[in-house]
This record gives C-alpha cells, structure tokens and sequence, in this order.
C-alpha cells in the first residue's frame, strides 16, 4: 500500500458520505473543501463530535486541500463541477482521485470514468459506488478503475476502516 | 511549481520541454507544513522528494531523545533515506519540513520508468549521486578534522541563507556541536569583524 496519511475530500459536505468520512477521521488526517461553507462547517463539527482528537481540518481552497494530500476524494457537487476539477488537475499528477458516487448515480459512472480518465490523464482514478442494499448504510461498495495498485491501496483503506469492497478493474 | 526542477535538471543534462512535460508526470506535487514529518525514523521510505519551495531536515533521534541532524534540503535539492528508499529496508532517519514546503516526490518505482522512458534522466541522477557522495566525504571529513569555527565558517560561506532560515540549535546539531559551542564559536566570529 502506499503510504498515505492525508486525505483531501472536495465536496466534504455531502452527506451521503457522512459515514464514510466519520471511519476515514479515525486513521487518516482529511481536509475537507466544500463551496458550501456553512454545510461544509456542520460536517466538520459532525465529524469532531465524533472524532475529538482526530486530525479533521475545514480548508478554504481546493486546490491547497488537494496538493497536501496524498489522495484526493471528489464528491458531490464538484464531481460535475468543471472549474473545481479543472482547478486541482496540477496538483494531481500521479496520485490517486477517488470519484465517490452513490447508486443512483451509478448509471453515469462509465461515462464519468471515461471522463475522468480524460480530465486527469496523469491521475489513478478510482471510482468508488455505495451498492448496500440498505441505503441507509454505507457499508459495500464497488471500487472501479484502470490502475490495479490504485485499487488496492483504496481498497485497503476501505476494508481498513471496516467496509466491504469488490473490485472491477476496467480494461 | 516545477521551476526548480527545470532549473535541477537543466543544469546538469539537457531536456528537451516536450521531455519535460513527460518528466513533471512522474512526480507527485506534495505540499507540506512546517514541523510535518514526509518520513518516520523506522518506516519504509517511499519517496525520494525533490523541494521545489521550503527547507526539510533528515534526523536520526539516539536513544537519550537527542537529535542529529544528518543534513538540510534547500530548494532545488533532493531529500531521501536513500538505503530505505532503494533497498526498501526500515529508515535510519526522519524527515521534517523547517518551513512550509512544496515538494516533489518520486517513487522508486516512478524513478525506475522515468529512468526508462527518458535515459537522459538516468544520466542526471547518476550526476547527483556522484554530487552527493563527494559533499558527504567532505562532510565526514570536515567532521574529522575541523574545528568548531571552522566548521561553522565553511557552512555559512557554502550556505549562507542557513543562518537566517535556520533555527541555531540545528545548525549546532548539524555541525555536531553543542548549542553552547556554537554560540561561543559565533560571539569570536562576530568579536573579530
């Protein structure tokens, strides 16, 4: 696994991936960026209520929250938001971008893979859908991409943090 | 953000900008905060990092807590546990920013498909070990034989922005001094001019 320790999550304030975030705080530090400072704040004390001790920062640019992490999560808004994505594209190069979807999402994803591969063509992309059968859960999810050791190493860090993941590496 | 490396790169073997754009693909724009660590003494060192801005230090820590500081990083310059790095065994040291800092790191494995889709590339690094081993047989050697002051003098003449961007308690440790020492070594300096 590489060796990651700060993770970066832009469109934090999503709360689909509350859950997520609340396992991820116990063992990485994350920064988190969204336009919606005001969602973005609640998530944070969310998150410290949770979490006291753990290293869980409200960033103010996406482009600094991406280039000090070592993984960069795009969700929500921003996974559709061209000037954010367009934004952080340099300070990308070679680390990996996980593209958080929920399922009904899902059936856009190829599309979004595609597209992300294009966007950030020196990026890992890993795609990352929550396919529990209870929605209310995050629990399982389906981890998509090309780079096999991105995969894993998100894999890792999902079934680290007590998740079910199944791998679909594309071609 | 990758000026420094242009300029690294640049001065030692000539690339073409279209090689270079393939170059920048290889590393991994890293920024990181005064006193954040890229590597824990004991871990596996993972990237060779290349300082675009800022300063880091190496250190290895004895076992009464006291730092030794193994050497700094300006920009411009290459920073790694190069035992961890290349042979994948546990790091000897740790390795801290002074300042915030842009960095550019390089996997050994990056390194390795650099290496190969730009020989060139090969060539500059072959160049900076080279480098690097002669500043650490001067480094040894100055440790053997000079005295405090002229250890000191040496250091400020090759690096004289170390003064002003360096706490004196790390120049002293860096030199293998005591912070006591070097005080006095610079009070006699300052007392002569």
């Amino acid at each position: 696994m590489e060796n990651v320790r700060t993770i970066a999550v832009i469109g934090a304030a999503e709360k689909r991936n509350f859950a997520v975030l609340k396992e991820l705080s116990e063992q990485y530090q994350l920064l988190l960026f969204d336009k919606n400072q005001k969602a973005l704040s609640d998530i944070h004390e969310s998150l410290l209520a949770h979490n006291r001790h753990g290293y869980i920062e409200k960033m103010d640019c996406a482009v600094n929250a991406s280039w000090e992490a070592d993984i960069i999560i795009l969700s929500g808004f921003c996974i559709n938001d061209a000037v954010v994505v367009e934004k952080i594209k340099e300070v990308a190069t070679a680390k990996i971008i996980i593209i958080m979807e929920n399922e009904d999402e899902f059936t856009s994803s190829i599309n979004n893979q595609l597209s992300f591969d294009l966007i950030f063509p020196h990026s890992k992309i890993v795609e990352i859908i929550n396919i529990s059968t209870d929605k209310n859960l995050e629990k399982e999810f389906l981890l998509e991409g090309h780079n096999s050791k991105a995969l894993d190493t998100v894999s890792s860090i999902f079934e680290g943090c007590g998740f079910t993941t199944y791998l679909s590496q594309l071609n | 953000m990758y000026e420094q490396l242009a300029k690294s790169i640049g001065d030692k073997v000539t690339l073409t900008e279209a090689d270079f754009e393939v170059c920048k693909t290889f590393f991994i724009p890293k920024k990181i905060r005064k006193k954040q660590t890229l590597l824990l003494e004991g871990d596996v060192c993972t990237y060779n990092a290349f300082i675009e801005k800022g300063i880091l230090r190496s250190y290895t820590t004895d076992e009464k807590g006291q730092e030794h500081i193994m050497q700094f990083a300006f920009e411009g310059w290459w920073i790694t546990d190069l035992s961890s790095f290349l042979m994948g065994v546990h790091s000897t040291f740790t390795i801290e920013a002074i300042e915030d800092s842009e960095l550019l790191l390089l996997t050994a494995t990056a390194r390795e498909e650099l290496m190969d889709a730009l020989p060139v590339f090969e060539r500059y690094q072959r160049l900076l070990l080279q480098n690097a081993y002669i500043a650490l047989q001067t480094r040894v050697n100055s440790a053997l034989t000079a005295t405090a002051e002229e250890k000191y003098t040496k250091l400020t003449i090759s690096y004289p922005d170390i003064i002003a961007r360096v706490p004196q308690h790390m120049i002293a440790s860096y030199l293998g001094l005591t912070p006591e020492t070097l005080s006095r070594v610079r009070k006699q300096i300052n007392l002569r001019k």
